[in-house]
């Protein structure tokens, strides 16, 4: 019991605060408010420390397991929301009056994401994808007077409903065939079973409502219609919220379930796993060419890393897991790095559309370079960590002899590159439009700037030397069963 | 820092010091330019006093593990296939930085692009290692999309989009067989030199499928015909300097990069392909004859006459031979220096007249006696007139092809390659007739009085192109010393892929 407890210390530390900061709002004073955004940094310095010193290992009440794996994500997810934090927090809107609703709900999203990277059971990860994604529903829509977040908000909250219904069907089909919810049992319960028994058919039954309720979180094609809607009309942290946090903790599990017991491999579905990931890819990268808002461009984008960090988990081997592990890494750095600069552009010129972001290199030189950068590396062009990711995950494919889907993944990748230099057309090649109104120019935001700039040099350092980075991901891809 | 490392990054030292300074600051940022390939340059001109002539290995290498969870080092070294290649890189380099003293527009991008291309294009030439190789192949492409983009002609933008898509096209092909590879060695490595020491191991239907997979990702750069079309638009709308790089290094890296991976690693394959490569040489040096015949824009004109001359070197390369080898690296090298001094003059008469038409002029002759002199050598180096540099390695190539040992017929009775060399040598013909119809039109004639205020080349346009100049004179009278330096080289490459048969 205490053991366990130790256990998931962290996860409830993190609920406390958030709990605390959701408090906080009950204060009116202007000068107490300012304290959230420092109080929420030390809620999670904390949480890190308690999670890193020392590193846990072992089963908590037999539903969550500490091992390295879950480790890396939960340390990924508290660092994405230090990001999200430092990003908003000169946003008027979003760390104004309800500051303190803000901050907790994403601080409890985190939580969930931190429960889905250690879930070992089907209720674990229904309560997990819960809390993570109850706290993005609010948040979506958290620009009240804004017409596009609420819409946003209620798409996404009446597909994630629906998505949730059709994985609780799924778990219950699973618990009436196995009479368990632990993945080892079911995973055992499948290895019993004779070929050719009725029950598997309703089995795989079950796993299909289970991943079309993981897809939608993930936004598999064809799973995918709610992204940019939500992505647009969400306030823009919290579309870079979204793309990393989210994304991380359902892929975690989704690993986990089927590399680790429910091996794809061995149930015959990798062509299945392939064509899911090869729909995601092209569907998201076709749909982005056409794109003129660079939110919607980077939602479809997003849709389309999915499918590339899925790859990995086609692959199904150590190599494809340390992939989507570095894959995650890189993405979190440079989707938030590339939303940083929309959020900075957007701040200056009002507006989210393409056109805001012409002539930039004139207009603000190191932006607009540090804007190349975060492109140059989604587009997977080195020394960036985005080639290191995505060779990475090429590099476990072709070990497990999947030549069609690189060879898919890399045309992919020349697509991807269209659309992503559509942007460093506008920035490079043509002359600032002047039209909007150069409204807050003198304002510094030392948040925003500070957060770019890490995810910048993070990003070129770990492109040029990735060794370290390499060996803590090829040391933390260990699951304990 | 050793010297291959101090060649290689010494521009991209320049590039970071440019992006530190302020933007006002023109002089100094084509100081700084200047300097830092300078550099570069001197050093590897110092490298040719203790480059071993007589070695077939590599020389001056350096070794480190760069990433050892992959397998990946930082494995540089030279010998008689890349060395040359690397002066020509830096010393085109140097002479395109001096030729573009005359930009004005967003001076600092420029030469901060400017270096990262050179170093990029010099890591390529100088890896060793299939990983880094390929870091640097991509690299390459980013810088040159700008330069085309930003200080290009009318159609930059489209030409700079194209060309970075085609290119990140063949380079995909790459990638492929740099993992087929990769899984496909024992033990697992990326190191070119390890994967050619240990090339008996790619047997049966894997290494014909990875040749060709590592042959169109370099044909594409050559350009070999069908993969040309993207060679006429970035050449044309590239700025004069970015179109000497274009022509004089970049086609390069496609023909090096086929002679220092494809052949060694698939040598059976590679001589199973030597027909077909032949027929597409073939294909190239008329083609692209035809077609520069057909131009009126003495831009494009040359930008065509380079697919037929990379055609010439196609021909050695096909005919595995020695004679055909060097003749292929030196119509390289000449080709870089002959074609190289025609963009830039090109360069000169456009930026003077804003028209690159040939019926625009005439009789310039008479005005420009200074410009009218060394474009006249370019254009007879260009065309194949004997006692210039062109002329020796145009003639190596055919030698080469004419000798092959191939078996092969066509026909039923004529050896292929006889054939098709003979065939070849009408393409000299169809050079010769629009080069010479492009000095007749330009330089003979009326005088066009239009042009009564056009003055002649200044200093810093005869210091860019003075050298290439002098170079051509010198090959074409002396080519020894360059042949000397690359033969043991090739004599160990012919060795290894006709020893395996």
């Amino acid at each position: 019991m205490i053991a366990s407890i130790r256990l998931i210390l962290p996860e409830i530390f993190l609920s406390g605060s958030a709990l605390f900061l959701l408090g906080w709002d009950a204060f009116i004073q202007e000068h107490l408010k300012k304290w959230v955004f420092w109080m929420s940094f030390f809620a999670l310095a904390i949480t890190f420390f308690l999670l890193i010193h020392p590193p846990q290992e072992g089963v908590a009440f037999g539903m969550l397991v500490q091992d390295p794996f879950s480790l890396f994500f939960k340390v990924l997810a508290l660092f994405s929301a230090g990001f999200i934090l430092l990003i908003s927090r000169e946003d008027k809107a979003l760390m104004g009056d309800y500051a303190g609703t803000y901050v907790s709900l994403i601080l409890f999203s985190v939580v969930g994401t931190m429960f889905l990277s250690s879930a070992k059971d089907l209720l674990m990860l229904f309560l997990g994808m819960e809390l993570t994604t109850i706290p993005l529903f609010i948040l979506a829509g958290f620009l009240r007077n804004d017409l596009r977040s609420s819409e946003g908000a209620i798409k996404f909250f009446l597909v994630g409903t629906l998505s949730t219904g059709l994985m609780l069907f799924g778990i219950s089909y699973l618990y009436g065939l196995t009479g368990s919810t632990q993945f080892k049992e079911i995973y055992e319960w499948f290895n019993k079973t004779q070929l050719g028994n009725g029950d598997l058919v309703l089995f795989f039954l079950a796993i299909l409502f289970l991943l079309a309720g993981l897809g939608f979180k993930l936004s598999l094609v064809p799973f995918h219609q709610w992204t940019p809607d939500t992505y647009e009309g969400a306030p823009t942290p919290i579309t870079a919220f979204f793309s990393v946090s989210r994304e991380a903790g359902v892929i975690v599990v989704t690993v986990r379930l089927f590399s680790e017991y429910l091996k794809q491999n061995q149930m015959g579905m990798t062509s299945f796993f392939a064509l899911l990931s090869i729909l995601t890819m092209t569907i998201g990268n076709i749909a982005a060419l056409r794109q003129n808002n660079l939110k919607r461009l980077l939602a479809y984008s997003s849709i389309a890393h999915a499918g590339t960090i899925f790859i990995g988990l086609v692959a199904g081997n150590r190599l494809g897991r340390e992939g989507i592990m570095l894959y995650s890494l890189a993405y979190f750095l440079m989707s938030l790095g590339a939303f940083s600069v929309v959020i900075y552009v957007s701040r200056l010129k009002n507006s989210e559309d393409i056109s805001s972001i012409q002539g930039l290199s004139k207009e603000n030189f190191p932006l607009s370079l540090m804007m190349l950068f975060f492109l140059l590396s989604l587009s997977g062009i080195p020394p960036f960590l985005g080639f290191w990711a995505k060779f990475y995950v090429f590099w476990a494919a072709i070990e497990a002899k999947l030549f069609y889907l690189v060879a898919i993944a890399l045309l992919n990748a020349i697509i991807a590159v269209y659309y992503y230099f559509r942007i460093v057309h506008k920035m490079f090649f043509q002359e600032p439009s002047y039209s909007q109104p150069l409204s807050s120019r003198l304002e510094r935001h030392y948040g925003l700037e500070f957060a770019t700039l890490l995810a910048v040099s993070l990003l070129l350092l770990f492109g040029i030397f990735p060794q370290s980075l390499l060996s803590w991901i090829k040391g933390s891809s260990v699951i304990i069963p | 820092m050793s010297t291959l490392s101090l060649i290689t990054f010494m521009p991209v030292l320049g590039a970071l010091l440019i992006l530190l300074l302020s933007k006002e600051k023109v002089y100094l940022h084509r100081f700084i330019a200047l300097l830092f390939s300078g550099i570069s340059f001197i050093t590897s001109i110092a490298l040719f006093c203790s480059f071993d002539r007589a070695t077939p290995g590599m020389q001056f290498v350096e070794k480190i593990s760069w990433i050892p969870a992959m397998g990946v080092q930082y494995h540089v070294g030279v010998d008689g296939l890349s060395y040359p290649l690397v002066l020509l890189t830096t010393l085109l380099s140097l002479l395109s930085i001096i030729a573009s003293f005359n930009i004005t527009n967003r001076v600092k991008e420029y030469f901060f692009w400017f270096l990262l291309l050179e170093t990029g294009m010099l890591g390529v030439f100088v890896s060793l290692d299939f990983f880094l190789f390929y870091i640097f192949w991509e690299v390459m492409l980013v810088p040159m999309y700008f330069l085309i983009g930003i200080w290009g002609g009318p159609q930059k933008e489209y030409a700079a989009i194209k060309f970075f898509l085609y290119t990140l096209f063949g380079s995909v092909f790459l990638l492929i067989a740099i993992l087929a590879l990769y899984f496909r060695s024992e033990p697992h490595t990326f190191d070119i030199l390890q994967l050619t020491a240990q090339n008996s191991q790619f047997i049966g239907k894997f290494q014909y499928v990875v040749f060709l997979l590592s042959f169109i990702g370099f044909a594409i750069k050559v350009p070999v015909f069908p993969f040309h079309t993207w060679l006429p638009l970035a050449h044309v709308e590239a700025p004069t300097a970015v179109s000497v790089i274009l022509a004089g290094v970049l086609l390069k890296l496609g023909t090096y990069g086929m002679m220092r991976i494809s052949f060694p690693l698939f040598p059976q394959a590679a001589l199973w392909f030597a027909v077909p490569l032949l027929i597409l040489a073939f294909i190239n040096i008329i083609y692209g004859a035809f077609v520069a015949m057909a131009q009126k824009d003495m831009k494009k004109m040359v930008a065509y006459s380079s697919i037929n001359h990379m055609g010439y070197a196609l021909l050695g390369m096909a005919s595995f031979t020695l004679t055909g080898f060097n003749g292929a690296v030196l119509q390289m090298i000449n080709h870089g220096i002959i074609t190289g001094s025609l963009f830039l003059l090109v360069g000169v008469i456009y930026d003077r007249t804003h028209t690159r038409d040939i019926h625009a002029f005439g009789g310039l002759g008479a005005r420009l006696p200074i410009y009218t002199g060394i474009m006249t050598v370019a254009v007879m180096a260009s065309l194949g007139l004997p006692g210039l540099a062109g002329f020796v390695s145009e003639f190596l190539c055919f030698l080469g092809s004419f000798t092959s040992a191939s078996q092969r017929v066509v026909f039923s009775s004529i050896p292929a390659f006889k054939f098709f060399t003979a065939l070849s040598v009408i393409g000299i013909l169809i050079t010769a007739a629009f080069f010479l119809r492009m000095v007749q039109k330009v330089f003979l004639g009326k005088f066009n009085e239009k042009w009564a205020e056009l003055k002649d080349m200044n200093f810093r346009e005869l210091i860019a192109v003075i050298p290439l100049t002098a170079l051509t004179l010198w090959i074409g009278v002396a080519p020894g010393w360059l042949i000397r330096m690359m033969d043991s080289t090739m004599s160990s490459l012919i060795h290894l892929i006709t020893g395996v048969k």
